[in-house]
């Protein structure tokens, strides 16, 4: 192989794998803190980008738009959050669970057409359509928003998880539900920020990522797939699995459309996401595992 | 302070708690003695609101709190250690008292005070001193039991709960952790109810005690009382009366 090529593959991957790393810990969160596994995740990704795309063709400046986006999308988290998952966290199993985010995936998708059409939409990207070499790549400047965007949202949950009272409350509820109650925490309020936030997390994926690939509104449940692939490839539950995972599979894409052929990616990740349940179903880094 | 009235809770069709009543008095120390099943953990969830009764009523210095949820509760003044210890086994000791002062923690003027009672938890299990950053789930079981009441202390509860402090630790272990708490009743005041299986071990803690058999208080007593009586032999041979 030449090195070249690899490095090349390995930009591109990263990028990808930084997309799904914030989808998969916006799975992540909202797991741990409601029991809940989101097959919804991916719309609100979908929807941040469509949104974006209609904010923009409203005359909102860009990053306006993008931030109308993310806000949008998570009223509607919440509203969501009130409807469908407040009413079963907990006490309902896994399948009725996966039956209702489901639903709500896709009447998400549903809307979506409605609202916004069939038709795929371009959104700028934020500063320019420019690139950078590296060597002997190449990666265009939106790339690197996607990068930094992503550095700087790990980083920035990082700090809330470990410096926060409200980031405290939310591992701790994670943890031990009743013994969260017991101190004070009212968990069914850290439950809803739990779920905005997580989903909070897609959206924002989504006004990253919309400007490299474009918005339309089936594209939710290949988010899914994704960021799920990736939460589990790296251990369902852990935040750092999901970062790793995230990144894993997305160079795992990366090179595997560079050395076979871009139409077995999505092949690539589901062959992932099964030798993974099959082979260590706590994931990389994780005990945890589903069920 | 603490007044039950005809507590009823059940768990589908089955009667964990029927017609319970009783009461603690400010400054008491008050034991639940009790087999195992007999309802002990029930009826301090029901008092914690971790238990929805299905008659019957929770009093707390005269305000009726049954069906509160169990943060409001804990605002209230009532903390409640949980059969388990149930700390946050991930997070550091640290982090585990600091929660346990949540209700504090949101206001900045009151950061001194917080600090004060952590200085003072730790004052009162040195040995959590050492390990204050250190993850819970790495904390032999005594440890951990020391964690989850002083995690409770944090709160400032007016009212202690314990259930089962004595789960599996060793004597001297135990000895420790019963000084302490009964160090916490005499210089401060504060008011508990314990619930134990170790009928000799409530007795000799409590001032006064109720005996719960399959989910009904069978008989009550100030502990002097209890003690002379046969109590301790119906408890353990389940004799009836």
């Amino acid at each position: 192989m030449a090195a070249g090529e690899a490095l090349q593959f390995a930009l591109s991957g990263i990028t990808v794998g930084s997309v799904y790393a914030v989808v998969a810990l916006g799975f992540t969160i909202v797991f741990n803190a409601t029991g809940v596994v989101n097959f919804a995740q991916g719309e609100f990704v979908m929807l941040a980008g469509l949104l974006a795309v209609w904010l923009v063709a409203l005359h909102i400046p860009l990053w306006a738009a993008a931030v109308g986006a993310v806000l949008i999308v998570a009223g509607v988290a919440a509203a969501i959050h009130a409807l469908t998952v407040r009413p079963i966290e907990r006490r309902a199993g896994h399948f009725t669970m996966i039956m209702v985010t489901l639903g709500v995936a896709i009447m998400l998708q549903v809307i979506a057409q409605l609202l916004f059409g069939t038709e795929a939409q371009a959104l700028p990207s934020f500063t320019g359509d420019g690139a950078i070499r590296i060597l002997t790549a190449t990666i265009t400047v939106q790339a690197l928003w996607i990068l930094g965007g992503a550095a700087v949202l790990m980083a920035g949950l990082y700090l809330f998880f470990s410096r926060t009272r409200a980031g405290q409350a939310m591992l701790a509820t994670a943890e031990n539900r009743e013994a969260a109650g017991l101190v004070g925490i009212d968990t069914r309020r850290v439950s809803l920020y739990a779920y905005v936030l997580g989903c909070g997390l897609g959206a924002l994926a989504g006004v990253l990522v919309t400007p490299m690939t474009a918005a339309v509104y089936t594209q939710g449940l290949v988010f899914t797939l994704k960021g799920f692939a990736a939460a589990a490839l790296g251990g369902f539950g852990s935040p750092v699995g999901a970062v790793i995972g995230g990144l894993a599979l997305g160079l795992l894409e990366a090179f595997s459309a560079g050395f076979v052929s871009s139409g077995y990616q999505d092949l690539i990740a589901l062959v992932a996401l099964i030798a993974i349940l099959m082979f260590r179903p706590g994931g990389i880094v994780g005990t945890r595992t589903l069920g | 302070m603490l007044e039950c009235d005809a507590l009823e809770v059940a768990y589908g069709r089955v009667i964990a708690l029927r017609d319970v009543s009783l009461r603690v008095q400010q400054g008491q120390v008050v034991s639940i003695l009790g087999a195992n099943g007999a309802g002990k953990t029930t009826l301090l969830r029901a008092i914690t609101g971790l238990e929805r009764p299905r008659r019957g009523r929770v009093l707390f210095e005269h305000r009726e709190i049954t069906h509160w949820e169990p943060a409001d509760i804990v605002h209230r003044g009532i903390s409640h250690v949980p059969s388990g210890r149930q700390v946050f086994g991930n997070m550091t000791v640290m982090e585990n008292l600091r929660l346990g002062a949540y209700i504090r923690t949101g206001d900045r003027r009151l950061a001194g005070d917080v600090a004060r009672d952590m200085d003072a938890v730790l004052e009162l299990f040195p040995v959590l001193r050492a390990r204050v950053r250190q993850a819970a789930r790495t904390l032999s079981g005594g440890e951990q039991q020391m964690l989850a009441i002083g995690r409770s202390l944090m709160a400032r509860p007016r009212l202690l709960l314990l259930d089962e402090p004595s789960l599996g630790l060793a004597p001297q272990v135990l000895e420790g952790i019963l000084g302490a708490l009964q160090r916490l009743n005499r210089e401060h005041g504060l008011t508990m109810l314990l619930v134990e299986q170790n009928a000799h071990l409530a007795l000799d803690f409590a001032t006064y005690a109720y005996v719960l058999e399959t989910g009904r208080i069978v008989q009550s007593g100030p502990t002097s009382q209890l003690k002379a009586s046969d109590v301790i032999v119906q408890i353990y041979l389940g004799l009836k009366h």
